[in-house]
């Protein structure tokens, strides 16, 4: 059991009339997760800290209110977790209410960090939220039982009803009064997945009639009347701060002030169109940090290029990798790089705040309400209990939302001013101040033995730490010490490298670099060994049946291997993390003469163990698959002299959807432990496609994006 | 001063002409539903009716529609407006949601122009970025829309 439900249930009354039976939990475990309370009387942490979870709350009116503590950033926590609870409740997911509450104590799971990330949403609650429906069924049904006096056993569940056997029904809500004199049973049953009704079968998303009707409130859209909005600019250089900031004014009267922030200014108008076109108006000055102005991104790939040959620090060792070497062995080594990459989510980041002396309020699309807290802590010197967090829904995260930059400046403004101020980062600012995707590079060594088996290989990388951990961040080595294959000799070394360019978290992380080198070397050991790729790949999961079974269902699912007529051409990659599992083959055709790189096709087999949601499983894997495309063929953030040299999609290519492939997608419910969705598909399209692009034209691209490489 | 038509209503705006429709919706108007994505016309999330052309709010000044009539998502409640919006549901189109007011409105535009748009032609017509990868699903909806299915 992952957490307790509480074990009475209780009763709220509303001013309104409204009478709830409340479903919630109580974890000790979730003080470890807190920050340290300090002085704070034991009585004062278990007031702040300890007040029963609202996690479900049915209401007589047969309202069901579900709070989803997860963040909703289009990957459908907000249909997929209130599913879970509708499932073991039988109620009617379509009438269920969502509240976003943030994952804040007490609204937090133990296990893992409190933020969305690592495409953990779903797998993290998949037991609690089901044990919180079951909770509340049960007493439904008690309460039911007593009423019609029989027995629980003979009373079914069915779409927010209890039903007796001779057809007499009780609605939910109706059961809520006599329900909440009553325990929930110690252990309530969940279902077998074979008696499931709604997990496993596509259902609509509870949030589209929001969304389509122009309803859905996102970081900016926050209705605070007399609100201000304010705009910032950032030095052209990267680390840059400004000075003599008391000296600027401005005559425009929607003007009412100028904020001066640790690394930027902000201008707070009437109007954000007001306050971005006077402060990129503003004669500011800017320092020019000589590290900075030393950095260029072209001679750092160069010097990572190089920094790649060295050893670096050994993360794994398999087998006997010394007794590689190019007499005994065919020996075959390359070395790959993948540049830069902006987060470009629709929605800039933004937040709103409104600071007095004694109390804070945010709204803010954030995957972590948890660590914007700590923040904002940080910044006001307020205490935790007099900050409110609101989470809206977020325009785009792609990682980009995890970070806290924006809601400190957001502060900081609002901590000058009287009235809420709603920060917006410019398209520009967002861009070239981005948290980008790190450059990394990275270098293989494989040992072919006489018979064109792959007897080991030595593959290290280089690059920063985007959790800030130096040599020791897990995610710089995600997918390169961890891959599926069974290789009898590895050693797998990693060079930390920081440089003064802010590393992010971007969908997938370590797989956007990692999986791109992996799955491309893998590509050119079969070509040394003339054995067929999928063929190749099999041959090493000889041992991992769940990723040669996905391996093949993609191979099929893409016709792998059959002939072409018209110049067309095949490449695949894999992807084995956040317990699942995901194959790809992709049709490629390549135009030398009009330099076009057309993706026809893209068929994936993806295995997530079992599949909650399958239309969200299909939407993250279309999805991420776009995603990672356009990173493949366009996407590069490059660097001069500490300036940011793209802004805008006028500089910043992303895919356009008239490039959209057609997409096949075949799920593989294997029945292992649910796994994550939201990255798995990035990581496998660049290697995939540049595959594809050696089979076509015998040309091997080991740098990204593909167009760069290939037409210029 | 601009005085135009916004979803069936006259309005009259005090904002500066060449302050851009975007804005003018959303902080005078508090309509929400229009979002700013790029601010340079290209990414469309700010995608509005002018005279039921889809046109992108960021670079269209205020000024410039004076007379002239203005729909957003609020007010998209005409026969093909809710065969999009249902269209929209029954495909599960939206990730995020934020680009997808712009996206209905671009679609609006399309099939109010060529109501029987060939399928093939859609992805082409349709220009609104959208970083979650909806396309595919954006167009079966109106490829749904355009066969009369909704």
């Amino acid at each position: 059991m992952i957490f307790q439900t509480d074990r009475r249930s209780f009763l709220k009354w509303s001013g309104t009339g409204i009478v709830s039976l409340v479903i919630g939990c109580r974890s000790k475990d979730d003080i470890a997760m807190m920050p340290d309370p300090g002085d704070l009387p034991p009585e004062e942490v278990e007031r702040i800290f300890q007040p029963l979870t609202t996690w479900l709350r049915i209401a007589n009116d047969e309202t069901i209110e579900v709070a989803v503590q997860k963040a909703e950033m289009g990957q459908g926590v907000h249909t997929t977790l209130p599913l879970m609870i509708a499932e073991e409740l039988d109620a009617d997911l379509s009438r269920m209410e969502v509240k976003l509450v943030g994952e804040l104590p007490p609204y937090s799971i133990p296990g893992g960090l409190p933020m969305t990330y690592g495409s953990t949403s779903v797998s993290s609650t998949y037991e609690a939220f089901r044990q919180v429906g079951a909770a509340a069924r049960s007493v439904l049904m008690s309460a039911a039982a007593a009423k019609w006096n029989i027995s629980t056993e003979q009373i079914k569940t069915e779409n927010g009803k209890c039903i007796h056997p001779n057809g007499e029904v009780l609605t939910y809500g109706a059961l809520v009064l006599d329900a909440q004199s009553l325990d929930i049973p110690e252990d309530v049953q969940l279902k077998d997945p074979s008696e499931f009704k709604l997990i496993g079968q596509s259902q609509p998303r509870l949030q589209d009639s929001l969304i389509v009707s122009g309803q859905c409130s996102y970081g900016a859209d926050v209705p605070l009347p007399g609100r201000k909005f304010a705009a910032l600019r950032h030095g052209p250089i990267i680390g840059s701060v400004p000075e003599n900031v008391s000296s600027l004014s401005s005559s425009n009267p929607a003007v009412s002030s100028i904020v001066e922030l640790p690394n930027a200014v902000a201008v707070v108008a009437d109007s954000f169109w007001t306050a971005k076109k006077v402060v990129e108006e503003l004669p500011i000055e800017f320092s020019e940090p000589p590290e900075s102005v030393a950095y260029s991104s072209d001679t750092d790939e160069a010097e990572l290029m190089q920094a790649v040959e060295s050893d670096g620090k050994e993360v794994l060792r398999v087998g006997d990798p010394d007794t590689l070497n190019g007499t005994d062995f065919t020996e075959l080594s390359a070395s790959y790089f993948v540049p830069h990459l902006a987060h470009f989510p629709m929605e800039p980041v933004t937040a709103t705040a409104h600071v007095t002396a004694d109390k804070a309020e945010v709204w803010l699309p954030t995957q972590s309400a948890y660590f914007v807290r700590m923040k904002v802590e940080s910044v006001t010197g307020l205490k935790a209990e007099q900050i409110t967090i609101h989470p809206t829904f977020i325009g785009g995260g792609f990682g980009r939302k995890a970070d806290t930059d924006y809601v400190e400046a957001a502060v900081r403004i609002a901590m000058e001013i009287d009235e809420p101020v709603t920060l917006i980062w410019s398209r520009e600012e967002d861009t070239a101040r981005d948290r980008f995707r790190p450059a990394f590079a990275g270098h293989l060594a494989g040992f072919l033995d006489s018979n064109n088996n792959l007897a080991g290989w030595i593959a290290t990388n280089a690059g920063p730490s985007v959790l800030g951990f130096g040599e020791s961040d897990p995610l710089s080595i995600q997918g390169f010490n961890d891959i599926p294959y069974s290789i009898d000799n590895v050693q797998v070394n990693h060079i930390n490298r920081e440089t003064i360019v802010d590393a992010g978290f971007w969908r997938s992380i370590g797989h956007t670099q990692n999986t791109f080198f992996v799955e491309s070397f893998l590509d050119e050991l079969a070509s040394a060994a003339d054995i067929d790729p999928v063929q190749f790949r099999l041959k090493l999961l000889e041992n991992n049946q769940r990723v040669r079974t996905v391996l093949e269902k993609a191979a099929n699912l893409g016709r792998w291997g059959r002939p072409f007529t018209d110049g067309a051409s095949q490449g695949v990659a894999v992807c084995a993390d956040y317990g699942s599992v995901l194959a790809l083959v992709c049709e490629v055709t390549i135009d030398e003469e009009r330099k076009l790189i057309k993706v026809h096709r893209l068929s994936a087999a993806v295995d997530c163990g079992f599949a909650i949601q399958p239309d969200g499983v299909m939407a993250q894997v279309q999805g991420g698959l776009l995603f990672g495309l356009s990173a493949a063929l366009y996407e590069e953030i490059t660097i001069k002299n500490g300036v940011v040299e793209q802004s805008n999609l006028n500089n910043y290519r992303i895919l356009s959807p008239a490039e959209t492939p057609d997409i096949e997608i075949e799920i593989v419910n294997s029945g292992a432990k649910v796994g994550g969705m939201g990255e798995i598909a990035v990581g496998p399209v660049a290697p995939a496609v540049a595959n594809a692009v050696f089979k076509a034209t015998a040309n091997r691209v080991r740098r990204l994006p593909l167009y760069k490489s290939l037409f210029t | 001063m601009t005085k135009f038509q916004l979803n069936g209503k006259q309005v009259v705006v005090e904002a500066d002409p060449t302050k851009p429709l975007l804005w003018v919706l959303r902080e005078d108007l508090q309509l929400t539903s229009t979002k700013y994505g790029c601010g340079i016309g290209q990414c469309g999330a700010c995608t509005v009716l002018v005279n039921d052309r889809a046109v992108r709010s960021c670079v269209t000044l205020v000024g410039q529609i004076d007379g002239r009539n203005v729909r957003t998502l609020e007010n998209l409640d005409d026969r093909l407006g809710a065969s999009l919006k249902n269209s929209w549901v029954k495909h599960s189109v939206p990730q995020c949601g934020f680009c997808q007011s712009g996206q209905i409105l671009g679609a609006y535009s399309l099939l109010k122009n060529e109501p029987q748009v060939a399928a093939e032609e859609i992805p082409t017509k349709l220009t609104n970025i959208c970083r979650c990868g909806t396309y595919k699903r954006i167009h079966e909806a109106v490829e749904s829309v355009a066969k009369g299915e909704e």
